[in-house]
């Protein structure tokens, strides 16, 4: 559905690139996640996909189709944007915010009252955005991100700032909605989210793409399954890890036999210990 | 059609809760009745003289005159009979009269009527002003040759009428021009401003609307906040509709200008008090003609070249119409080609610097 060639970007129009040289491909109705930490080209990659930005080097082909200079209005009206920032009108109520994006769109879209049901501001509807914390903002601005029912919507940090409640209705209606057929585009530092979401993410630093698969591929490549045992010594309570392959084995069956275990916990390496251990710098 | 009613309602709504927007109507108000009430009709200083003519000779001169030069005079100051003189002095407390009739021995005798403050300066002035006209009217005792006579009388006459127009009115133009017209400017910074440190603009980008729909429909707001001050200026201080349309059409040229340069500003500044330092000067710059239009002596040529000439003097020609009419197509003409410019520049700008910014 997606398909980006080597693509560059340069703020200046110099040799620092934000983006520098990325290629990726993005098939309909995947959730594709951008994963890095802040200035890594996340927002740009996002930025130029969705048509903010313009396209300098390399090439995006969308349904077969390459792009031409500045997007047209049949591909404003496909996708959906959610920033990072919540950008709502804060003198205009909920409703008032959604009634107005609708009403930009060539095409059929959703009821705004029930898009605020689904992210929990119905009964909200009716006060000014203005009032609201940052993250019921957040929610308004996510909500008016899926207003036009978008064929392709990129979502940056959709559940940042949120509470774990929240956050979890946000994730229910992405997963949701991409198994109406959305393709998503989903940029985050947040690995949990990441994990649980994408089909596919690609690890992002300086630019460049440095890896890119399935978080269980991405773990089983880069990472080794561990064992943590919780064992008593000297009427203290330690604990050890070990590797779960072959040869680590007999270590195991050997220091469970010697030792007082109290717990053994099986564990995988997260796509952060990935990150890190692929680019050498955190996700913060 | 739809997307602009849209954007429009929008910009209606976000408009009358902005603070500059609300400023600009409530000030309209305030200063229609401070124009109305509080504001001087006349703040002249100098002594009005009514002339009680018995003899006719002075009003069949002018009449001459009038003739001669093709021109239309209506005086105020000649009162038909004495007591229409002193009614006019009892009501005007700057006021003082002289009647002239005809003498037992020599052919024209002066009388004059002062308020008891008039100086003794002001009647000897006034006395040698007289004694002077006088002769000049009968040539053969005249301190001026005629031709001489007849310029400097005639211009002085319209000047004077041009004086005669209330001074709540003659500071129409000037004001309504700062009102509407500037800060329309400070409500547009205040509006892109708003847009861009709320980052609703980048939200407004990912929509199949395009950013001159987003421009236009601000202009349109501003418009239409701009005829609903003018309206509430205008009305009530000329007393009816006459010279509304062409003023109006003189101010929305302005307000177009006005949200342009507020288009380039907030393209810089997210808010309006970061513009201030910019926009003090601007008005001081713009605020220049009305130095030329309440003083035409002072008319440099540079003058010219700052847009705000042109609203100020076809306003004035528009809501004083005389034989200047020509002025007020002339300031259309000027100010539509630098809207056009403006227009195309600012929404330029507008599209790069967000382009930079995304």
């Amino acid at each position: 559905m997606i398909e980006v060639k080597n693509l560059m970007h340069s703020y200046e129009k110099n040799n620092e690139y934000a983006v520098n040289d990325i290629s990726f491909d993005i098939e309909k109705g995947e959730i594709f996640g951008f994963l890095g930490p802040s200035g890594a080209g996340k927002s740009t990659t996002q930025g130029i996909l969705a048509g903010l930005l313009e396209l300098q080097k390399g090439e995006i082909i969308i349904d077969g189709e390459a792009r031409r200079g500045h997007p047209n209005k049949a591909f404003f009206n496909r996708i959906g944007v959610g920033f990072e920032r919540p950008n709502v009108y804060k003198k205009l109520t909920a409703l008032d915010n959604l009634k107005f994006h609708a009403s930009l769109y060539d095409r059929e879209t959703e009821d705004p009252m029930t898009v605020l049901e689904w992210v929990g501001l119905k009964d909200e509807a009716k006060k000014k955005a203005g009032a609201f914390s940052k993250g019921m903002m957040q929610r308004i601005g996510f909500a008016r991100s899926m207003i036009n029912k978008p064929d392709i919507w990129f979502l940056d940090e959709p559940t940042m700032g949120l509470d774990p409640s929240t956050a979890n209705s946000i994730k229910s209606i992405i997963k949701r909605k991409q198994k109406e057929g959305t393709t998503i585009f989903l940029t985050t530092h947040n690995m949990f989210v990441a994990d649980e979401l994408c089909n596919r993410v690609a690890f992002i630093v300086e630019g460049k793409i440095v890896a890119m698969d399935t978080p269980k591929n991405l773990k089983l490549k880069h990472g080794k399954p561990t064992v943590t045992v919780e064992y008593l010594e000297d009427r203290e309570l330690k604990s050890a890890s070990m590797g779960m392959e072959e040869k680590d084995k007999k270590a195991l069956e050997k220091f469970i036999t010697e030792h007082d275990v109290k717990t053994i916990h099986s564990g995988e390496p997260t796509l952060e210990e990935i990150f890190i251990k692929l680019t050498g710098r955190g996700l913060e | 059609m739809q997307r602009i009613f849209s954007l429009f309602k929008k910009d209606m709504l976000l408009g009358i809760k902005d603070v500059f927007v609300i400023l600009e109507v409530a000030f309209a108000v305030v200063i229609m009745f401070m124009l109305l009430f509080i504001f001087p009709k006349d703040i002249k200083k100098e002594t009005m003289i009514y002339i009680y003519d018995e003899t006719g000779l002075v009003q069949n001169i002018i009449d001459q005159y009038s003739e001669d030069m093709e021109l239309d005079f209506d005086l105020d100051m000649f009162v038909d009979n004495r007591e229409d003189m002193i009614t006019g002095i009892t009501k005007n407390k700057n006021a003082m009269g002289v009647i002239i009739s005809y003498g037992d021995e020599t052919l024209y005798k002066t009388e004059m009527l002062v308020q008891p403050y008039t100086t003794e300066a002001m009647m000897k002035y006034v006395e040698t002003e007289m004694e002077d006209m006088l002769s000049i009217l009968h040539p053969p005792f005249g301190t001026y040759p005629l031709e001489i006579y007849n310029s400097v009388r005639i211009t002085a006459l319209q000047e004077g009428l041009r004086d005669e127009l209330p001074f709540n009115k003659r500071m129409l133009p000037p004001i309504i021009m700062m009102m509407v017209g500037i800060i329309g400017m400070f409500a547009m910074v205040s509006l892109i401003g708003q847009e861009r440190s709320d980052a609703t603009i980048r939200a407004f980008r990912v929509t199949p609307a395009g950013l001159w729909e987003f421009i236009f429909s601000k202009h349109l707001m501003l418009l239409t906040v701009s005829i609903v001050t003018f309206s509430i200026l205008y009305i009530p201080v000329i007393g009816g509709f006459h010279g509304y349309l062409p003023s109006l059409l003189i101010i929305l040229l302005t307000v177009i200008l006005g949200s342009t340069i507020g288009i380039i500003l907030g393209s810089f500044f997210d808010n309006p008090m970061a513009s201030m330092g910019l926009v003090v000067l601007l008005m001081l710059v713009v605020s220049l003609p009305a130095i030329s239009l309440f003083a035409p002596v002072f008319s440099p040529i540079w003058l010219k070249f700052i847009p705000s000439y042109y609203t100020l003097f076809g306003l004035d020609a528009a809501m004083f119409p005389d034989n200047n009419a020509h002025i007020i197509w002339q300031s259309v003409a000027i100010l539509g080609a630098i809207d056009v410019v403006f227009v195309s520049l600012s929404t330029w700008i507008f599209s790069t610097r967000l382009r930079k910014e995304a």
